[in-house]
């Protein structure tokens, strides 16, 4: 069932999706102003991250599949199924475009997941409601525990390069402090001979 | 099978073009914003306020921002400069800053500046020749759209809406407002102006010192976080026209089951206000600034609409001189502009003094 070009197509799929993570994430941190040293860091780690982030996944459908059937599943099975299922490309290239942000977002990691359940229901032969249930619920741990360290360092400015821990995104306020306002305003020179005061 | 795997193959480049398309639309921001913009004001570029000059400043302001069809600030299409004509005409002592092109927040015209240069001033120049070559408007449209669309990003959009909010206060400056005499200020808005004009107002309300207010025509109105800093916001819909609820419906934290969101929040309070114009479209024959259609009373499109914004401009609250000059919407068709209030006059309460 599990051929070369199988793993091969799938492991494709990943690297792409993370590059194209990567792509977005370095778009942001321009608009963050970051230094050469820290954009440089930050893309590489985008990069590996996503990729940490998908086999987290990977590996956490892998501890839920052994414990519900007592028996380990075929790793490159899983991976195969991670990387094959072309949603997550959709879904880091989207993340590229502005605006496809919260709605479309949501929506497309409802499909990601449906599409990843019924894709390892098909290929392990197990209960689709079951795989789902698997799927769902190894999401919700690595979202958990992202979530449990993005709170830790919410307000950790310098950790913003990493796109995971730390404030990435610019608010108006933000934008406000570091740009000029109305009260840096400054006048016109006159080219009017000046007549001093008083006379 | 040759025909069909032509065509999907054909479908399958257009899907392709727009997601490179659409994914390099934050591509301008992010130059203009790192500087690396050429012959553009730099985001960190100082506002310059005019000398006082003898020209007596106006009542009021409005600034115009345009739908997704235009391509400058400087280029009006008829109908609209005529629309505007007539609101400026109806309401005495008003000026009407037209020329900002807020899908770029540098205002830099799609015709200067650009990679794709050719391709912009191409597109009117092909479609003044043939009529038939209109439809490659859509790309304009579609363009113009990304940059609304980016302007609600959490990425792009603060800076975005930083730009274009300084280029309107650059507009408003141009035409004479001056800070040390604040004067009511209404955006004035169509399409995907809505949408940008709520993303713009935290900064408008920083610099201005006040809330502005909103006059949207058929505008693409969205849950932006800004909108909180619009004083109200008074929608004219058409009733044939369906896209400007695209926003609303497309941002889902807008919907009635997010009571929380800034929008709901909004309308919660009062602050927005839906007038039925009458059975007009968004963009066409029989929108909203159309000359030719007439509604069941024999008034044509453009003549309704400039009646409901005069007299919406002229009871602007707290407006200078509105209880001394008298908005006439009779006078939109024509009427020469009366003289704006003279610099210097002390300004009460109730009037001028």
């Amino acid at each position: 069932m599990v051929t070369p070009s199988f793993i091969h197509r799938g492991l494709l799929i990943l690297l792409l999706s993370a590059a194209s993570y990567a792509v977005a994430h370095g778009s942001r941190l321009l608009m963050r102003r970051e230094g050469r040293l820290k954009w440089t860091a930050g893309v590489l780690f985008a990069f590996l991250a996503f990729l940490v982030n998908r086999l987290a996944l990977t590996g956490a459908g892998w501890l839920i599949f052994s414990i519900f059937f007592s028996s380990a599943p075929d790793l490159l099975v899983l991976l195969g199924v991670v990387g094959l299922a072309s949603t997550p490309l959709l879904l880091s290239f989207v993340k590229m475009i502005p605006f496809f942000g919260p709605g479309v977002l949501r929506i497309l990691d409802v499909v990601a997941l449906l599409r990843l359940a019924a894709l390892a229901s098909a290929m392990l032969g197990m209960d689709w409601l079951g795989c789902l249930a698997g799927w769902i619920t190894s999401w919700l741990l690595v979202f958990l525990a992202s979530a449990r360290l993005r709170w830790r360092f919410r307000s950790a400015r310098w950790l913003a390069w990493t796109g995971v821990l730390g404030v990435l995104h610019l608010s108006p306020a933000d934008v406000m402090a570091e740009m000029p306002g109305m009260k840096d305003a400054v006048r016109e020179p006159t080219t009017r001979s000046v007549v001093p005061a008083g006379l | 099978m040759t025909v069909l795997t032509a065509f999907l193959g054909a479908v399958g480049l257009v899907v392709v073009a727009v997601f490179v398309f659409a994914a390099t639309s934050c591509a301008e921001t992010i130059a203009w914003w790192t500087e690396r913009g050429r012959n553009r004001a730099a985001p960190g570029s100082h506002i310059v306020i005019p000398q006082p000059s003898p020209e007596p400043i106006a009542d009021q302001y409005i600034i115009y921002l345009s739908g997704v069809g235009r391509n400058s600030g400087e280029e009006v299409p008829a109908k609209e400069a005529q629309f505007l004509d007539m609101v400026e005409n109806g309401v005495p002592g008003s000026v009407i800053v037209r020329d900002i092109f807020p899908y770029s927040p540098s205002s830099t015209p799609l015709t200067e500046y650009r990679v794709l240069n050719g391709l912009w001033t191409g597109i009117p120049r092909l479609a003044r020749r043939n009529r038939r070559f209109m439809t490659l408007y859509h790309i304009v449209y579609f363009r113009n759209l990304l940059q609304v669309c980016m302007s609600r990003d959490r990425d792009y959009g603060p800076p975005y809406a930083y730009g274009l909010a300084k280029e309107m206060i650059k507009g408003l400056l141009r035409h004479g407002y001056r800070p040390e005499h604040p004067r009511p200020v209404t955006i004035l808005c169509i399409s995907g102006g809505g949408q940008l004009s709520q993303a713009a107002a935290p900064y408008l309300r920083e610099w201005l010192g006040s809330k502005v207010r909103v006059i949207s025509v058929g505008s693409v109105l969205a849950d932006d976080p800004g909108t909180q800093d619009l004083e109200e916001i008074v929608h004219l819909s058409g009733s044939r026209d369906l896209t400007q609820y695209a926003g609303r419906l497309l941002g889902y934290t807008g919907w009635p089951v997010f009571p929380g969101s800034a929008w709901n929040r909004f309308v919660a309070a009062g602050r927005f206000r839906s007038i039925p114009i009458g059975p007009m479209k968004h963009m066409g024959l029989g929108d909203y600034f159309s000359r030719s259609a007439r509604l069941p009373d024999g008034t044509t499109h453009v003549q309704r609409t400039a009646e409901v914004v005069i007299g919406l401009i002229a009871s602007q609250p707290g407006r200078i001189g509105s209880a001394q000059r008298q908005a006439s919407p009779a006078a939109a068709t024509g009427a020469k502009r009366d003289l704006p209030v003279p610099v210097g006059t002390s300004v009460s309460a109730s009037g001028r003094a």
